[in-house]
């Protein structure tokens, strides 16, 4: 290895080592169906290097895990285009460069080593202009990973232009859509005078003229040859690989309807016995022709890909209104002056300055001012947060009336945002196993189509009356072949997860894949960990009685100057508490902390003992007249401290872990969607008690150590509860992981819980019950979806063939089969934007 | 059946096994990779 190289490693991000694989979203054009999907998939499969391939029909995207060593990007980019199919996204940055400073004899490498970087596509070194170019693709790669590397070799870097990462996907979907429309008005505005003249028979004289037949062919070939060339193009590609999809089933079936209206134009004589002279009675004998079956099928696909594209991208408007609400600068203050700078160029230490009604650029702490942010771009939650000093904010979110300082702690694709945002679309792009199964049905379902067409063909031809045999088997041919087009199948499933996880995250409910969704709507029971899930996690001081004539405030005062210098959390509870209601504390002479008993301290020449009952009996001191209280107390789920002045009892304080104002109406909501409701607790059985009967749980299981949560829920789970375990997703981790579902309470800041699948970003137990109602009616579209998709084909191919003919005398017309074709993909999606509009139940109040 | 028909009903059977054995069989069909 030489000192280049090893340079270059340590430049590297991930080192590249044998076991080390690399992950790559790909954004791909050109894909239609459920067929094209496991073509891709194949296609990258098959390539050298890649362990894994996922493409997504709905987010157009293909996410591939490769071995940087032994395949690059631009590979990968070859293996879609080997399948027939383009890439969108490649931005490009430019950094320029001073030259002198360059390395000697590294001109050449450095190209090879910007191209290991990850996400980059290629590069260029511009010697004359002292210009490098590196492609890469947006959201992948890094342009700061290259002028890091860049660095690293020693270039000083002079100027850097990071491209525009989001506009180069957008604008390559953007030249998608245009083309696709400029197309459909083209078939549109050429088939409508096809349609017209074939379907008035020839009762219309002046449509009726000797040419008609040569003017129809004119107007049809090029919607046929230019409208229509990308199917036949895909079904070409398609074929080479064994593979055949909705291209190849568009293709034949237009093809055959063009051709066989060609022929029969030229030599009517061949079709003659069969001739119904349609066009011309009074002339030469003429062959009924078929173009405005392909010209109609191909304008009409052609239009419900168009309103397909759109409904799609209604679909992901959900992550591009996240992606939206990052604002482009920051005012920073360096060098004690405050300049307004690009986003991209924060860093972590910088001081913002936000002023009241602005958006916050990136994550940080409050360092001096006050204010109350609307946090409820990033979790739900609609009540302003009010932020003192030293309290976390949070990039997007917005400020109210007050001014403050903060300092970023995380910027790009650190903040909570940008984390949101992967995960999102992590999930958007995921599959759910019932969506594998409809790809695989439309993988084997397109040659099986093939086949029955040729079946229809073959039993028409030979069935029907010999003078309209061939008309019948051609006509039956094509409308099987385009009313079979599988791409319904494929949207069916990844659309409506698209969109239900898009509008869980606007309701601050992260979900972590299409599976995760499909387990969470089966959830039987649900498991809520008592602390920091349905209570607040910290304790808080709540009551105080006096006894023996001391006055509250006096007793306040000593126990808060007694508990300032203890770390107990009982303790930090009480002394917060006292300092909270106002009173003065003062710091106590001496402190000694007696483990597990209590503290005693001495204030004021006094002696102040605080601690629980083996303490007070310990020291002698009579707790009899607190016995009532305490008893009290602690069935209300209060830990009691007894207090005692110069070895006399002087009164209890009560401090409790209090319960989540949203607690009690979030398990309501629960309840009312039917689910058994668990509590889950370390802590004793009485407290556990008190905190069930505050929220209106019924079962508790208390005095469960962390270890054995994970038993519980394995115990439930063998019973046949489909269990969804609530928890901080830290200590809970383990219990997170053995349930059905596992759902993390966030508070913003650590969105990826890592053993969760759902997080709930605004710490709000409510989430678990919006969670679980929009899991379910995601899957009532999905199955929805299936099922029309499914019956669709189901009933659409007997028509086609003609089966309904000898009964009804009915034969589907190829443009009302391609008509009823579209229409079904954008129904499929219509429904499954349903849920854009998605609220989850309110619960009623026991 | 007259000699139209049985050509068009041989093509078609033969079509039908051409296109099964070209999707389905051989190493390179579909979901063997």
């Amino acid at each position: 290895m030489t000192a280049l190289d090893q340079r270059v490693g340590s430049a590297l991000p991930r080192s590249l080592s044998d076991s080390e694989t690399a992950r790559i979203d790909l954004p791909i054009t050109g894909m239609t169906c459920a067929a094209c999907v496991n073509r891709v998939e194949q296609s990258l499969r098959a390539a050298p290097g890649v362990t894994k391939a996922g493409v997504n029909l709905a987010t157009a995207r293909a996410t591939v895990e490769y071995q940087p060593q032994s395949a690059t990007v631009r590979d990968l980019i070859h293996a879609v285009e080997l399948a027939g199919y383009g890439t969108a996204g490649i931005a490009r940055a430019t950094f320029v460069v001073d030259d002198s400073a360059r390395p000697s004899g590294s001109a050449s490498p450095i190209e090879k080593q910007l191209e290991r970087l990850p996400g980059v596509v290629s590069s260029s070194f511009n010697l004359a202009a002292s210009r490098i170019d590196v492609d890469y693709v947006a959201g992948s790669g890094d342009p700061r990973q290259a002028r890091k590397l860049l660095e690293d070799l020693g270039y000083s870097v002079l100027e850097t232009n990071q491209g525009d990462p989001e506009g180069a996907e957008s604008s390559a979907r953007e030249a998608e859509y245009r083309s696709l429309r400029r197309k459909f008005w083209i078939a549109a505005a050429l088939s409508l005078p096809v349609l017209v003249m074939a379907m008035t028979h020839g009762r219309v004289s002046w449509l009726n003229f000797r040419g008609a037949a040569w003017l129809q062919l004119v107007l049809t070939t090029p919607v046929v040859f230019y409208c229509g060339r990308q199917f036949y193009r895909g079904a070409w590609a398609g074929l080479r690989h064994r593979s055949a999809d909705m291209n190849t089933l568009i293709a034949l079936g237009t093809g055959t309807a063009y051709l066989y209206s060609v022929v029969a134009m030229i030599a009517p004589s061949w079709f003659v016995d069969g001739a119904i002279t349609e066009h011309n009675a009074s002339e030469a004998v003429m062959a009924p022709v078929y173009f405005e079956a392909a010209a109609v099928i191909i304008a009409l696909i052609l239009l419900g890909r168009l309103l397909e594209a759109r409904a799609k991208g209604k679909a992901s408007a959900a992550i591009r209104k996240l992606i939206g609400l990052q604002p482009r600068t920051a005012r920073v203050i360096r060098n004690g002056t405050e300049s307004e700078v690009e986003i991209a160029d924060v860093v972590p230490g910088d001081v913002i300055v936000i002023r009241p009604g602005e958006r916050i650029p990136v994550d940080g702490r409050v360092l001096d001012g006050t204010s109350a942010i609307d946090e409820s771009m990033l979790t739900g939650e609609s009540l302003p947060v009010v932020k003192v000093a030293g309290a976390d904010v949070f990039g997007a979110t917005i400020n109210g009336t007050g001014t403050f300082r903060f300092e970023a702690t995380r910027v790009g694709r650190d903040t909570a945002l940008a984390q949101i945002v992967r995960l999102v679309q992590e999930a958007q792009g995921s599959k759910a196993p019932i969506a594998r199964l409809a790809d695989m049905i439309s993988g084997i379902f397109t040659p099986v189509v093939l086949c029955i067409a040729i079946a229809t063909f073959a039993a028409w031809f030979v069935l029907a009356p010999n003078d309209v045999r061939l008309n019948m088997a051609v006509l039956s041919f094509v409308s099987v072949l385009i009313i079979a087009c599988p791409c319904a199948l494929g949207l069916a499933t990844p659309a409506a997860i698209m969109v239900g996880t898009g509008r869980g995250a606007e309701l601050g409910v992260l979900i972590r894949g299409g599976d995760v969704l499909e387990r969470a709507g089966s959830v039987t029971t649900v498991v809520l960990d008592k602390t920091g899930t349905v209570t607040r996690g910290v304790p808080e001081l709540t009551e105080v009685v006096a006894l023996n004539g001391i006055p509250e405030s006096e007793l306040l005062r000593v126990v808060g100057s007694a508990e300032r210098r203890s770390e107990h959390p009982l303790a930090e509870a009480i002394a917060r508490g006292a300092a909270r209601r106002g009173i003065q504390l003062t710091d106590p002479a001496s402190f000694r902390a007696i483990p597990g008993l209590g503290v005693e301290t001495s204030i004021d020449g006094r002696t102040i003992l605080l601690g629980n009952q083996t303490l007070m009996s310990e020291r002698g001191v009579d707790v009899s007249d607190a016995a009532g209280t305490m008893d009290e107390l602690s069935s209300r789920g209060r830990t009691a401290v007894l207090a005692a002045i110069d070895g006399r009892l002087a009164g209890v304080i009560a401090v409790a872990d209090e319960v989540k104002p949203s607690s009690k109406e979030a398990i309501a909501r629960l309840r009312a969607l039917g689910l058994e409701i668990v509590l889950l607790t370390g802590d004793n059985r009485r407290t556990a008690q008190a905190v069930a009967n505050e929220v209106g749980i019924r079962r508790v299981l208390s005095e469960v150590l962390p270890a054995g949560k994970v038993e519980e829920i394995r115990r439930l789970e063998q019973s046949g509860e489909r269990v969804a375990m609530v928890g901080d997703g830290i200590n809970d981790a383990p219990a997170l992981a053995q349930a059905h579902i596992g759902v993390a309470i966030g508070t913003g800041a650590d969105v990826a819980i890592e053993a969760s699948d759902i997080t709930l970003i605004g710490g709000d137990l409510s989430g678990v019950a919006s969670a679980i109602s929009l899991s379910r009616a995601t899957m009532r579209t999905v199955k929805q979806n299936l099922f029309w998709a499914f019956f669709y084909n189901v009933v659409g191919i007997p028509v086609a063939a003609g089966i309904l003919y000898p009964l009804t005398g009915w034969l589907l017309s190829p443009v009302i089969a391609s008509a009823a074709m579209s229409l079904s993909s954008v129904s499929v999606l219509t429904n499954s934007l349903r849920l854009r509009a998605f609220v989850p139940p309110a619960g009623r109040l026991a | 059946m007259d000699l139209a028909e049985i050509a068009v009903v041989t093509a078609a059977a033969i079509l039908i096994v051409l296109v099964l054995w070209y999707f389905f069989g051989g190493r390179q069909g579909v979901g063997s990779r």
